[in-house]
């Protein structure tokens, strides 16, 4: 094919392209030869054509199949690299390991991936997040001590005159309220009084029976004169006595024979004639008024017994003076058995506490 | 949590709760606060952290500090030297460590944190997933990405072990 002016344009592409063959295209090249205002022609031609770039995609690796190490078995390397592999499994793989150096290859690249734990990094100034933990200690201020000693004695005052109205006080005689309108301590003591005297009276009339009949009837006259004054006072306590010893029935005690006995015997010591020795029988008869007190006081009080055997568990609630804590607390108590509905049955009652026993 | 199971606590975990963080953030300052208010966190709620859990409960509140710390501050600063001096090792580092830390500062921080808190602590992945939040399949999957990511890195020409 002869190239021209006219079809050269055909030719140029045809060679841009790599579509000719040897002939065609060293007559290309030598008609450009001889007609070279059209080379630049073919220059722009060859120019539009793209050029190889050499770009490649990168993560080809990740693309290539490697029939040795397929999937599966990495993600089992990588499970086993995690410690996430059961027994089982750890065999299993360990077989197919076995003999497969592409996969132990693999294996020990991942391998080569896991941190070091022992690589150690310390923490500096560790002490800045030691911690103590403060006291619990509440801080009472000087008017919080003060209510505090206000409240604790209001408390002790109200405790204890509770208790003392609560308790009859040791070797004491139980008188009867309504008898006289009189301070039972004062008449406790005048009670002591009347009887000492009038027994020390009784033992003087005795004595001085006695010394009637005696030869030594004068100076025992002395003596009785001496003694007047004192015993026209003591007769009137010992009427009020004698009263007294009557209701609670004492008299027979005071005289019994054997009293009577023990005051003679005194009494002639007494009657031996002079006032100091009378002084000390005196005492002597008082001090046998200490066992009469004792078998005085345990009568009356096993009267009181006798009425109502629980008291001596218990004070009776109803006898005992109600004080007015007393009562808060008991309507407190009864608000609570109404609301709760608590039955309480038969409790067991301790010191005006009850504990239900249902 | 008692006074002193608390400073047990410091004790035993505080080192890896450091390394845990300071490896993330690469940076030491911000590591410390991170540990710091980690264990403050700890001790303010120590009346309802189980002794026994309290490893577990440590790194997950410092996990979460971290990730408030990063999007607060929104950089992580690479320090040249972390690798050489942070680390503590106080020789000439070797090769292949440099190149894995290397490769490691490339993990985004939930690969990294995944992958150190099981090649640090020994987290499975269920109690890695409690700590981070995810749960054990997500754990499963972005670990081995990042440790596949990890493996690419180390078996590049340059980076041949």
């Amino acid at each position: 094919m002869l190239i021209t002016r006219n079809n050269y344009e055909t030719f140029f592409l045809l060679y841009a392209d790599n579509e000719l063959c040897a002939e065609e295209q060293l007559a290309v090249e030598n008609f450009v030869a001889e007609n070279e205002d059209l080379r630049g022609e073919l220059d722009s031609i060859m120019a539009a054509i793209l050029p190889l770039d050499n770009d490649e995609f990168c993560p080809k690796e990740s693309l290539y199949k490697n029939s040795f190490v397929d999937g599966s078995l990495q993600e089992m390397l990588l499970l086993k690299i995690d410690n996430e592999l059961s027994a089982e499994e750890l065999t299993g793989l360990s077989k197919t390991l076995f003999g497969n150096q592409a996969a132990i290859q693999e294996e020990q690249i991942l391998l080569a991936t896991k941190l070091d734990a022992t690589e150690a990094l310390v923490f500096p100034n560790k002490e800045l997040l030691y911690k103590k933990e403060r006291d619990n200690v509440v801080v009472f201020s000087i008017m919080r001590w003060a209510a505090a000693a206000i409240l604790i004695g209001f408390g002790l005052f109200f405790g204890f005159s509770i208790f003392n109205k609560n308790t009859p006080p040791n070797n004491t005689v139980a008188v009867k309220e309504n008898s006289k309108p009189v301070n039972k301590i004062q008449e406790n003591i005048g009670i002591k009084k009347a009887e000492n005297v009038a027994i020390a009276n009784i033992k003087r009339e005795v004595i001085s029976n006695e010394v009637e009949n005696s030869v030594a009837a004068s100076k025992v006259g002395a003596v009785k004169k001496t003694i007047t004054p004192n015993v026209m006072e003591e007769k009137i306590l010992i009427e009020q006595q004698k009263e007294f010893a009557t209701n609670k029935g004492v008299e027979n005690k005071l005289t019994t024979p054997e009293n009577i006995t023990v005051e003679n015997s005194n009494a002639t010591a007494i009657a031996a004639v002079t006032q100091p020795a009378k002084v000390q029988a005196i005492s002597l008869v008082n001090d046998n008024i200490v066992p009469l007190e004792t078998i005085y006081a345990q009568a009356v009080s096993l009267t009181e017994i006798e009425k109502s055997n629980n008291k001596i568990l218990y004070m009776d609630e109803e006898d005992v003076k109600r004080s007015k804590v007393g009562g808060v607390f008991k309507k407190f108590k009864r608000i609570i058995e109404r609301t709760a509905k608590i039955k309480t049955g038969n409790p067991i009652r301790i010191a005006g506490f009850q504990i239900g026993t249902n | 949590m008692t006074e002193k199971e608390y400073n047990d606590c410091v004790k035993l975990y505080a080192d890896n709760v450091y390394r845990f963080i300071l490896k993330n953030l690469r940076n030491e300052e911000d590591a410390k606060d991170v540990v710091q208010g980690t264990y403050e966190k700890m001790w303010v709620n120590r009346d309802k952290v189980d002794n026994d859990k309290c490893r577990s409960f440590l790194f997950t509140v410092a996990y979460n500090n971290m990730i408030d710390h990063i999007r607060k501050n929104k950089r992580v600063v690479l320090r040249d030297d972390f690798s050489e001096t942070a680390l503590g090792s106080g020789g000439q580092q070797q090769n292949a460590k440099r190149i894995l830390n290397e490769a490691l500062s490339k993990l985004s921080e939930t690969q990294r944190s995944l992958v150190m808190l099981k090649d640090y602590e020994g987290y499975n992945y269920a109690e890695i997933g409690e700590i981070t939040g995810l749960n054990e399949s997500q754990v499963k999957v972005y670990l081995h990405r990042a440790r596949l990511l990890l493996r690419e890195y180390i078996v590049k020409p340059e980076n041949v072990i």
